[in-house]
């Protein structure tokens, strides 16, 4: 089943504190924003494993340069 | 799978011990240059505020020594009346001797009392528990006196982000002895060895002694600083590590024991950080206020102490509170988890060490 990515993105600004005032898109690169940062990281993970129930590791989620980066591996692991 | 019953063994007095050093996160703000609001983030959803911290010539059996002399005091129990000492710590003075046998001679203690250490961190306590019921259940011991306590600041580059605003220092001493009346406990004991790497202190053991080169100072991706003596710990493993098997930990020992969780007056978890014990009690649906989380904030993630301290700062120190489940996880990685009923234990305050 495919991705709804646009809830996954407004996932990932409900639970990552900071990115509430960001305009988010799939293009979004995690390293322009200012909040993304270790807290950032264990956010989205625990979010994943909450809302998809799928688990992912912090050096996963590091290599992902963009949010579509992010969905693509929570997506690959579904 | 190391799951165990006792029936006749109480859990008689909790006293705690902290470092006399107070440092706010503030005063680290300059690892933070780059980024105040990380600083900010971290205070709000890590639970991360002020630390008690020990200094260069304190040590875990110092904090454990005044919470020992402590509870034998308040118990009025006689140093003739312990058949064991257990100290659990990852901090101890010596490779050898270990730290209990050192505390044996600071008490005065009879050759009758048996010592030893269990080298075990933020899980210890609770093995040391049920380390302490087993001796008693078995007919050995009648009354065993458990020190806790880690001087984790001391392990860390203070150039490291990742562990420098995090540990706090502290020691306990808890009295576990035969109970004529029935006092039901339960534990269970867990261990993940492939996951060793991800809390280490790489040298200073005997695989990678310590040298000019293990003291070589190098940066991470993240900037962070810390030699190879230092302590290195990957938050975001040992976060997967802890929402991963505490939940399933929590709901076997309550399989285990045929208990409902509102039959349970508090969780007390291993104080890792505020998030990991609000994510842990989530996946539990477990109500935030049986979960206390405060102790970090106060004191500083306290390794094998937190446990302990947790229920000296957080629990009624009499009364009401009885049913408990402690759970403790971390380096190893190992991880273990009781349920004991402590209505008539003597829990004593939270004290500031002091040097004799």
């Amino acid at each position: 089943m495919l991705m709804d990515t646009a809830e996954f993105v407004k996932n990932l600004k409900e639970s990552v504190d900071g990115l509430q005032d960001h305009e988010l898109t799939p293009d979004t690169v995690l390293s322009d924003l200012a909040e993304w940062d270790s807290l950032g990281v264990l956010s989205t993970i625990s979010m994943v494993d909450m809302e998809y129930q799928v688990r992912i590791t912090g050096a996963e989620v590091q290599d992902c340069r963009t949010i579509g980066d992010l969905a693509v591996l929570l997506e690959g692991k579904q | 799978m190391p799951l165990a019953h006792f029936n006749n063994v109480r859990i008689a007095g909790i006293h705690s011990t902290v470092g006399s050093i107070v440092r706010h996160l503030d005063e680290d703000r300059d690892l933070f240059a780059g980024s105040p609001g990380q600083m900010n983030r971290l205070r709000k959803a890590i639970g991360l505020d002020r630390r008690c911290v020990v200094d260069g010539s304190t040590t875990a059996l110092d904090l454990c020594r005044q919470s020992a002399q402590g509870l034998l005091e308040r118990l009025h129990y006689r140093k003739e009346d312990i058949d064991a000492l257990i100290f659990v710590t990852q901090t101890p003075d010596h490779l050898q001797p270990c730290n209990a046998c050192i505390l044996h001679g600071h008490l005065g203690m009879p050759a009758s009392t048996a010592a030893f250490d269990l080298n075990l961190g933020c899980s210890g306590y609770v093995y040391g528990l049920y380390v302490a019921h087993s001796l008693i259940s078995s007919g050995g011991c009648r009354r065993i006196l458990l020190l806790a306590g880690d001087t984790m600041s001391r392990c860390v580059n203070t150039r490291d982000r990742s562990t420098a605003i995090l540990f706090g220092d502290a020691g306990s001493a808890t009295v576990i002895e035969q109970s004529l009346e029935n006092c039901p406990s339960w534990f269970s004991l867990h261990s993940n060895g492939t996951q060793c790497d991800a809390i280490k202190i790489p040298a200073g053991g005997f695989r990678l002694c310590r040298s000019d080169s293990t003291s070589e100072i190098n940066s991470d991706a993240d900037g962070n600083m810390r030699s190879l003596d230092d302590l290195h710990m990957n938050g975001a493993e040992v976060f997967n590590f802890s929402i991963g098997v505490e939940p399933d930990s929590i709901r076997e020992i309550l399989e285990f024991s045929d208990h409902q969780i509102d039959q349970i007056d508090s969780v007390v978890f291993h104080q890792a950080n505020k998030y990991i014990i609000n994510n842990i009690a989530r996946r539990l649906k477990l109500p935030l206020e049986k979960a206390p989380s405060g102790t970090v904030g106060k004191y500083g993630n306290q390794s094998s102490a937190s446990i302990p301290v947790t229920i000296c700062d957080a629990l009624p120190k009499s009364g009401t509170k009885s049913n408990l489940i402690l759970s403790g996880f971390g380096v190893g990685l190992s991880w273990a988890t009781g349920l004991v009923h402590m209505k008539d234990c003597t829990i004593c305050g939270i004290e500031t060490f002091r040097r004799d």
